[in-house]
C-alpha cells in the first residue's frame, strides 16, 4: 500500500497542486505587471498541467511518441490561439 | 508476441497480469477517439469564448468579479485529486492489490460529488443574486460551458461507481487483460473531465 500512493503520480498531483496555487498567484501579480502578463503565465501554467495529466495520469508517457507529439501540438495551437485571441 | 500487443495474456507476473514494455496506448481505440472529439468541441468553445472576451474585456472583466476564486480553487483540488485516486486505482488494478481499486474510485467519485455540490453551491448564489444565463454575454459562457463540464461530471461519476463495482467482482484482485483495458477506458474519460476543468478554471476565474 506504502508503495502505491509514495509513486510517481503522487509527486504529479503534487506538482498540480502547487501550479494551482502559483496560476491564482499569478492572477493576483505575483510575478507579472499588468494582466496581459497574467494572462500569458495563467495560459501557459494551465497548459503545462494538462500535459501533466495526460502525460503521467492518462499515461501517455509510456505510449508510442507520437501520441505525446499530438498532445505537445495541440497545446501549443490552443495557447498560441488563445493569446492570439487575447491580444489583437 | 509479447512486445507486440498492449497485454499480453501470457505475460504474468504472481499470476497477476500487468502491462508488458510494449509502448501501447491505454485503453483501447474508441476512448481517444472519443477524448480526441470531445477535446476538439471544448477547444473551440475555450476560443470561442476568448473571441467574444476580446470583443468587451471591460464587460467580462467586471462579471468576472463575481465568480468566487476560492470555490474554483477548492474544486480544482477536488478534480486534481481524484484523477490522483483514479490513477492510483489503475496502478492497484495492475499489481492485482485487492480491495484497493475499488475503494480508490469510491474516493474518486466522493471528490466528484463534492466538486457537484460545490457547483450546486455556487449556481444558487449567482441565481439568488439575479445572475442568470442571460444576463449578460460572460455570464452565458460561464453557465454554458460550467454547465457542459458538469454533465461530464455526473457521466464520469456514474463511470467512475461503475468501476467501483467492477473491481469489487474480482475477489482475489486479479484482471483479465481485457478487464483492464476496460478499467483504463473508465479512467481515461474521468482524467479527461479533470482536464477539462483545468483549463474552464483558468479561462472564467483567473484571466481578467
Amino acid at each position: 500500500m506504502r508503495t502505491l500512493f509514495w509513486s510517481r503520480a503522487a509527486l504529479v498531483w503534487a506538482v498540480l497542486l502547487f501550479a494551482t496555487l502559483f496560476s491564482w498567484a499569478i492572477g493576483h501579480g505575483v510575478g507579472t505587471g499588468s494582466a496581459a502578463g497574467a494572462c500569458i503565465g495563467i495560459v501557459c501554467v494551465s497548459l503545462v498541467k494538462v500535459y501533466l495529466v495526460m502525460a503521467e495520469f492518462m499515461e501517455l508517457r509510456e505510449a508510442p511518441p507520437a501520441a505525446l507529439w499530438v498532445v505537445r501540438g495541440w497545446l501549443v495551437a490552443l495557447g498560441v490561439a488563445l493569446l492570439w485571441l487575447y491580444f489583437r | 508476441m509479447a512486445a507486440t500487443v498492449p497485454f499480453a495474456p501470457g505475460v504474468e507476473e504472481e499470476g497477476v497480469a500487468h502491462r508488458t514494455k510494449a509502448r501501447a496506448l491505454p485503453g483501447e481505440g474508441g476512448i481517444w477517439l472519443f477524448i480526441a472529439g470531445d477535446l476538439s468541441i471544448f477547444s473551440q468553445l475555450f476560443l470561442t469564448y476568448f473571441y467574444y472576451r476580446a470583443q468587451q474585456p471591460a464587460l467580462y472583466s467586471a462579471a468576472q468579479q463575481h465568480l468566487d476564486q476560492g470555490l474554483g480553487m477548492l474544486n480544482t483540488a477536488l478534480m486534481l485529486t481524484s484523477s490522483l485516486f483514479v490513477a492510483l486505482a489503475v496502478h492497484a488494478a495492475r499489481r492485482g492489490m485487492a480491495g484497493w481499486p475499488s475503494r480508490l474510485y469510491w474516493l474518486a467519485a466522493l471528490c466528484g460529488v463534492g466538486f457537484g455540490v460545490i457547483k450546486i453551491f455556487e449556481y444558487g448564489a449567482k441565481i439568488s443574486h439575479g445572475i442568470t444565463l442571460t444576463t449578460n454575454d460572460m455570464f452565458m459562457f460561464y453557465f454554458i460551458l460550467t454547465g457542459t463540464h458538469m454533465l461530464h461530471v455526473m457521466m464520469g461519476i456514474g463511470v467512475l461507481l461503475f468501476l467501483a463495482n467492477y473491481c469489487r467482482g474480482t475477489g482475489d484482485g486479479r484482471f483479465t487483460p481485457a478487464a483492464l483495458r476496460t478499467i483504463e477506458c473508465g479512467s481515461l474519460f474521468w482524467h479527461v473531465v479533470d482536464l477539462l476543468w483545468i483549463i474552464l478554471f483558468a479561462l472564467l476565474y483567473l484571466i481578467r
